[in-house]
């Protein structure tokens, strides 16, 4: 009943769209930084990564269930937004805060997130409260996934 | 024309980002970034010692040649008259082929408005590029699906194209079956017609998004090597000579386990002798992700595997070239502020190595290095954004000590 009212709420635009926010050197800080030490998910993908599609569908239905702190990176340029933001609207997750990589040398940028990430998409970290995350290239499991919502709710 | 209208458009995007917070100026900063070409260039030796590169400005491909080994260039002739969305990044740049009658063969993929789609496209010229015929179309596939990823080989036997294909994924789909990936297809060209002709597919179950390399053995038999997606969902290489009847070789064997788009695919050379040589990025074996292995002509794997690069320094986009018993391997590292191309050699047909040093260095984005042979010089090619297309000789180990 709980969903039901709160898709009701999503479906009547009660909740205005987030607006795309350009990730720059800094912005992990900033980003971690406003969750305050609550646990969350950070989210890299791209428009032309197939597998993150499956992935984004997935965040979709579980942000229709409950509130979901996924924040979402796209891994594309600022040139794209208006399709980045169509994709994340399909997927019912313009809601979520959402950003996109806004310097050309997007090697300097994964370098600051995490040298031992070398651009495979989806990546994800899942945010523990103390601030430590763990990196997971490739769809997040379904099983993980609910795993890690259930532990983050409980 | 729709993938006119949507390219047109691209420019007009951009606009409306929220701030930064850092006093960034986003708008201009995306203004300067378009007007740029993109820096996934296309290089390759003609036969008369030319060095020729092809650049992608405004959906035009543009091709220069140098005389004195990339130095300078002259100024650069348009290939396709019309201008069309033409992919141009690390996995996915123009293609440039020679012919034995000095034919310029030019190969790209046209992004198509839907996600993951495009074409395989191609125009040549056969007055030393002053004229180009009309594009085609290689894929006899005309759904807005991906044909992307063309990769062109032009050797003895002729020219042929080999892209990554999805009409199989496709046909899978809308009969709710599975189907791991994209396929590998192919087709010849036929200079009397000028026309790529059949389709054939060489193999189900490719990895999506990662450039496929293209060779040929000494007879003149193109040889693909490709991320492939094995049973279980395992992201290893595999290679195939296109003679229409051997067998996809699987070639690495790490062990690669992912739901992911790696968008890093392999480098092969063929060696006078026959021998394969080969480089690799897999996730498989870590903390090593890049490798070399080797293959002589009829083995089944590659020996002598060996990592290669630091992968604290995000060691990627490998390149690998055989010039007989001298082989050369190139790829990028990164501090945190700088890139470089570090290098290593093999005297001894790729059964010893030099240590790794730096070829190339500096800040700003770049592309992934390439490596070229003219006659039994080779050359390391890097295009920066910040000092542009770098040429540098290579010279014999002997010559570096």
């Amino acid at each position: 009943m709980r969903s039901l009212l709160l898709s009701l709420l999503l479906l009547s635009g009660a909740v205005a769209a987030e607006p795309l926010r350009p990730f720059v050197s800094g912005s992990l800080q900033q980003i971690v930084g406003a969750q305050r030490g609550k646990p969350f998910l950070l989210a890299f993908w791209s428009l032309d990564c197939s597998h993150c599609q499956d992935e984004l569908r997935m965040f979709g239905k579980a942000a229709q269930q409950a509130r979901l702190p996924l924040v979402l990176v796209a891994v594309d340029t600022a040139a794209q937004q208006a399709e980045i933001g169509a994709r994340l609207r399909k997927y019912g997750l313009d809601k979520q805060p959402a950003w996109v990589f806004a310097d050309a040398d997007s090697d300097k940028l994964r370098f600051e997130i995490d040298r031992r990430w070398y651009g495979e998409l989806p990546r994800s970290y899942l945010y523990r409260a103390d601030g430590s995350s763990e990196a997971v290239s490739g769809k997040l499991d379904a099983r993980r996934f609910a795993a890690w919502l259930q532990q983050i709710g409980g | 024309m729709k993938a006119l209208l949507a390219f047109s458009m691209l420019p007009l995007a951009g606009m409306a980002l929220a701030d930064a917070g850092g006093g960034h100026d986003m708008q201009q900063m995306w203004q300067k970034s378009l007007a740029r070409a993109p820096l996934a260039v296309g290089v390759a030796f003609a036969p008369d010692g030319r060095l020729w590169r092809a650049d992608v400005r405004q959906g035009v491909i543009e091709l220069a040649a140098s005389d004195d080994f990339g130095q300078r260039f002259a100024a650069p002739v348009k290939v396709n008259a019309t201008a069309e969305a033409i992919a141009a990044d690390g996995e996915n740049r123009p293609q440039l082929v020679f012919g034995p009658q000095g034919e310029i063969g030019v190969g790209w993929t046209q992004s198509l408005p839907q996600p993951f789609s495009g074409h395989a496209r191609f125009s040549w010229s056969r007055d030393g590029g002053k004229s180009w015929s009309t594009p085609q179309t290689i894929n006899d596939d005309a759904a807005p699906i991906s044909h992307r990823f063309v990769v062109l080989d032009w050797s003895s036997k002729g020219l042929t194209a080999v892209w990554l294909d999805a009409r199989d994924k496709t046909a899978a789909k809308a009969k709710k079956h599975d189907y791991r990936g994209s396929a590998l297809y192919s087709a010849a060209f036929d200079p009397a017609s000028g026309r790529f002709g059949a389709n054939r597919k060489l193999a189900d179950y490719s990895c999506e998004c990662c450039r496929v390399a293209l060779a040929h053995d000494p007879d003149g038999t193109p040889v693909a090597l490709w991320r492939h997606v094995f049973p279980g969902n395992i992201r290893d290489h595999a290679l195939q000579r296109l003679d229409g009847a051997s067998p996809l070789q699987r070639v690495s064997f790490d062990q690669w386990q992912i739901d992911a788009c790696p968008h890093h695919g392999p480098s092969l050379s063929i060696a006078g002798n026959g021998t394969r040589h080969l480089v690799w990025f897999n996730q498989g074996r870590a903390p090593q992700m890049l490798f070399y292995g080797r293959m002589a002509a009829g083995s089944d794997k590659p020996a002598d595997v060996v990592g290669i690069g630091n992968p604290d320094a995000q060691a990627a986009h490998p390149a690998v070239l055989a010039a007989e018993q001298r082989v050369l391997l190139a790829w990028k590292e990164f501090d945190g502020k700088q890139s470089a191309i570090r290098v290593q050699q093999s005297t001894d047909g790729g059964k010893s190595w030099s240590a790794p040093r730096t070829a190339l260095e500096g800040a700003g984005q770049s592309d992934h290095p390439q490596l070229l042979r003219w006659q039994q010089r080779v050359f390391l090619i890097w295009n920066m954004a910040e000092g542009g297309l770098k040429v540098v000789e290579l010279s014999p180990l002997s010559a570096e000590h």
